[in-house]
Order: structure tokens, then C-alpha cells, then sequence
């Protein structure tokens, strides 16, 4: 009897959190560039602005406002073959991101090479969005990276956008404009990888400016707000 | 008269007995159309475990997917990315992993007889395999396998390669094809029969391994460690085993070829 209870303790302690959770408000993949541009000062820029965006008030209140007061995350790396570095985490509470934040901080860099950005849409389309572990009302594929497509991919960007986009899945983008292709990227963004509903782009002035623009963008994606700014923003 | 008639039924006497034929290539050809990569995770999240015997995932980016459990008997798996994939327990009879990528793969446990490997990618480095990009084979059954790899520096600890063939018999033509087990670790295993002709096993680990009637013609044993390995009436004619280990071998003796072998006098005994 008492290996019993014992038994019972221990499944309901082990149970995946998300058995409780029926649905969450948000799935949200945060894809980012770790292409060969991204030196590693660049790449620690990223995740700490990601890092700190996750750990300021603002953004964990927008997270955890929805009427499931909850949302899943991942995060892809992705430069010649795409990584799953998070796999889908639920967060229910502000200690919830919280730890997540802390582990962006810390997570190590999966590869670095071409940027192939096709082939990462292409895999988050097929093997991560096909494995959520509870629906979700939105799903915002956020990629961000600070170079065009330069891997010959096996079908263009713009189709595995629209397979995202037919599947209701909404694409942001946020371009880094800085380096060799910072006058053109932000159009390349623009006409290649946002798409969805309320779809938007929101470019970083350089490495400098990630922090500031991933957490306007987490706040303004998370929280669904459309303002008028975000409509010029999207200019689609 | 009769002779339209008689005509007639012998031009269709073909297609009467032919009959039978076109049902079983139907029959065959009733395996699902080619399925994509979503196709493959809805069978994967739907009954367990997932029966995907006689797909074609020929090409298909599997990279990360657990494909643990599921049935792949007689799969085609050709030019497939598997990087990362899991194959554990899986079964693999009879399936094609042709040209597939396989770094990291893990296929301990799976149940892979009859299955062929032809040139499969198992490093992205052009010259030798790295140990940490290495396949896992890990007390996998490939009896009767027909493998052309390299698939240096693998754990094949507990595999059954009885009768598995890792040769294409015109070694002449194609040494630069040559299979490649070098490094390999092989405690527990069971290669009986196998046909490692001309391959490299240099510093594979083969302690205590049953190699009888093991066909290591030319087969690079350089450095190889073959302590207490049971080699009764393999071929070692030409061997090369410079620098290995043979302590404790049992049925040398009795093994084909033993007055051929290669720098026998630099091996340990």
C-alpha cells in the first residue's frame, strides 16, 4: 500500500507540466542566425539580448497575460543545418522565463557556415511545429540574422514561407543591419521571409541595437498588440 | 478459321499466365505514395509503435527525428539525411540506407538483417572519421547485410554481423571503395561468416570476438586487438597484422591461410 502511494507520488511529481495544459496562447520559435558572419562576440550579443529581453518586466508580463496565462518556446540555431538548442518549453510564470532567460545566456553555439535559411523554415515547418507538445491559438516562427539566403537551398525561401504562412503560422523578421548587406536586408526580409497575419519586421541598427529591438518585438508579438506603428513597421 | 482463333488465345496465353505478376507488382506498389517529411512525424505521433515498412524516404531531411521503435521494414532510406537520427530497436529489415547520411546515427538494438548500406555519409570531414561523428551500432542485428562504408571508429559493441557481407568482391577495381571498420569497437560481437574481405580493421577492436569462418582475406588487421578471439577455420590468407594483438586467439590453428598472413612475426603473441 504504502509502495503504492509511494508510486502515485512519484508519477504525479514526473508528469510532463504540460499534461496540466490543455492549450497556451503562443507558440513562438525564436530562430537564430549563427552563420560564419556572426563571429563569437556577435553570437554572445544575440543570446544576451534575448537573455535580457526574457528577463526585463515588460516582457515577461506580455508573456503570461493571454487567457491561457501561458506560451511555448524554442529556440533554433541555424546556419548550414538548423539546431533545436531549446526544444519546446511551457512557461507558466515569470520564474518560468526567468530560468529560460538564464539559460540563453549559457547555451553553447550549435554550428556556424552558410546561411541557410530555407532549410531552417523547412525543418521548423516539419519537424518542430509538428511536435508541439499542447496547441497553441498563434504560432510566430521570429527569425532574426544579419545575412540572405547564400546556401542554394533546395527551394526558395519565399516557398517554404508561404507553405508556413498556408499553415497559419506568422513570420517575423528581424534583420540585423549591419556589415556587407545592411542597405539591402532589411528589404530582403521584407520580400522573402515575414508572412502571416499581423506579420511584422523590426529592424536592429547593428549587433548594438538586438537588445533593444528583440524586446520591443517580443512584447509586440507576444502580446498581439497591433498598433499603428507595428503596420508601418510591417508595410505589408 | 481457326487459325485467328488459335492465334488470338496464343497471344493472349502471356498475359493469362503474366497475370499473377502484374497483381504482385500492384501489390507492391499499394505502399503509401512518397510521403514527406510531416508525413513521417504524423506516423511517428500517431499509433506505436509507427509502421512505416515499405515507405519511400528516399532524400527526405530526418535529421534529429526519433525514429526509435518504429517499423521501417523494407524502407527505402536512400540519400536520406539522418544526422543525428534515433533508430533504436527499430526495424530495419531489409531496408535501403543507401547514400544516406549517417553522422551520429544511433542504431543500437535495430534490427537490421538484410538491410544494405551503400557508401553511406558518416563524417563531414573528406579524410578519416572523426570518432564523435560515428554511427552507434550498438548490439544491432545485421546478419546478412551487404555494407560498402566508411564507418570508422563505430561502436559495434554486442552487434550480430553473422553472414553480413562488407565487400563487393572486385576489390581490384575499387580499393579506393574499399570499407573502412578501422578503429572500430567490436567487444561482444558476432561477425561468423561475414565476408570482410580486403577491408581495413586496422586498431579495430575484435577482443574476444567470434570470428569463425570469417572471411578476412587481405583484410587490414594492422594493430588490430584480437586477444582471445575465436578464429577457427576463418581465411587470413594476406592479412596484414603488423603491430596487432593475438594473444589468447583461439583456432589459429585451424583458420585457412595462416602460412599467408602478412608481418605475422610483428604481431603480439
Amino acid at each position: 500500500m504504502r509502495f503504492c502511494w509511494a508510486l502515485l507520488t512519484f508519477l504525479a511529481l514526473t508528469r510532463p507540466v504540460w499534461a496540466a495544459q490543455e492549450r497556451v496562447d503562443l507558440a513562438l520559435v525564436l530562430a537564430v542566425d549563427v552563420s560564419e558572419s556572426i563571429d563569437a562576440s556577435r553570437y554572445t550579443l544575440q543570446m544576451q539580448g534575448l537573455a535580457n529581453a526574457l528577463a526585463s518586466a515588460d516582457v515577461q508580463a506580455s508573456m503570461l497575460a493571454g487567457p491561457h496565462r501561458s506560451m511555448l518556446i524554442a529556440v533554433v540555431q541555424w546556419s548550414n543545418r538548423p539546431h533545436v538548442t531549446l526544444p519546446w518549453t511551457l512557461l507558466t510564470s515569470k520564474e518560468d522565463v526567468a530560468a529560460l532567460s538564464q539559460r540563453l545566456r549559457t547555451m553553447r553555439r550549435a554550428d556556424e557556415g552558410f546561411t541557410c535559411m530555407s532549410v531552417a523554415l523547412r525543418s521548423i515547418a516539419d519537424k518542430l511545429l509538428t511536435r508541439m507538445p499542447v496547441p497553441a491559438d498563434r504560432v510566430v516562427v521570429d527569425v532574426s540574422g544579419d545575412g540572405a539566403e547564400n546556401c542554394n537551398p533546395p527551394e526558395p525561401v519565399t516557398q517554404v514561407r508561404d507553405d508556413l504562412v498556408a499553415l497559419g503560422v506568422t513570420i517575423n523578421g528581424l534583420p540585423i543591419l549591419e556589415g556587407d548587406e545592411a542597405d539591402t536586408l532589411e528589404e530582403w526580409y521584407r520580400d522573402h521571409v515575414i508572412g502571416g497575419q499581423n506579420s511584422f519586421l523590426l529592424p536592429a541598427a547593428g549587433f548594438d541595437d538586438f537588445e533593444r529591438a528583440i524586446r520591443r518585438k517580443f512584447v509586440t508579438e507576444i502580446s498581439a498588440v497591433w498598433c499603428r506603428v507595428c503596420s508601418k513597421l510591417a508595410g505589408r | 478459321m481457326v487459325y485467328p482463333v488459335l492465334r488470338r488465345a496464343l497471344l493472349a496465353a502471356p498475359l493469362f499466365f503474366a497475370a499473377p505478376l502484374l497483381t504482385v507488382a500492384r501489390g507492391a506498389g499499394a505502399a503509401p505514395p512518397k510521403p514527406g517529411v510531416r508525413q513521417v512525424i504524423a506516423a511517428l505521433n500517431g499509433s506505436r509503435p509507427a509502421n512505416l515498412s515499405g515507405w519511400d524516404l528516399s532524400r527526405l531531411d530526418l535529421a534529429d527525428i526519433d525514429l526509435s521503435g518504429a517499423n521501417l521494414a523494407g524502407a527505402t532510406l536512400f540519400g536520406a539525411d539522418l544526422t543525428d537520427a534515433k533508430f533504436v530497436g527499430s526495424d530495419l529489415r531489409g531496408a535501403t540506407l543507401d547514400r544516406a547520411i549517417i553522422i551520429r546515427t544511433d542504431f543500437t538494438d535495430a534490427i537490421m538483417a538484410g538491410a544494405t548500406m551503400f557508401l553511406p555519409a558518416a563524417s563531414t570531414h573528406l579524410g578519416a572519421n572523426p570518432p564523435e561523428e560515428a554511427p552507434i551500432f550498438r548490439r544491432a542485428n545485421l546478419t546478412g547485410g551487404h555494407f560498402l562504408a566508411k564507418l570508422g571508429h563505430g561502436d559495434w559493441t554486442g552487434a550480430i554481423l553473422t553472414d553480413a557481407h562488407f565487400e563487393l568482391g572486385r576489390t581490384e577495381f575499387l580499393a579506393a571503395l574499399r570499407s573502412d571498420l578501422s578503429g572500430c569497437r567490436f567487444a561482444g560481437a558476432t561477425l561468423q561468416g561475414a565476408n570482410l574481405q580486403g577491408i581495413n580493421l586496422a586498431f579495430a577492436d575484435l577482443r574476444g570476438v567470434n570470428l569463425m569462418h570469417t572471411n578476412l582475406r587481405g583484410t587490414d588487421l594492422s594493430g588490430a586487438r584480437l586477444d582471445g578471439a575465436n578464429v577457427t577455420g576463418a581465411s587470413l590468407a594476406r592479412a596484414d597484422v603488423h603491430g596487432a594483438s593475438l594473444r589468447g586467439v583461439i583456432g589459429l590453428t585451424q583458420a585457412e591461410g595462416v602460412e599467408d598472413i602478412r608481418n605475422l612475426q610483428w604481431a603480439e603473441r
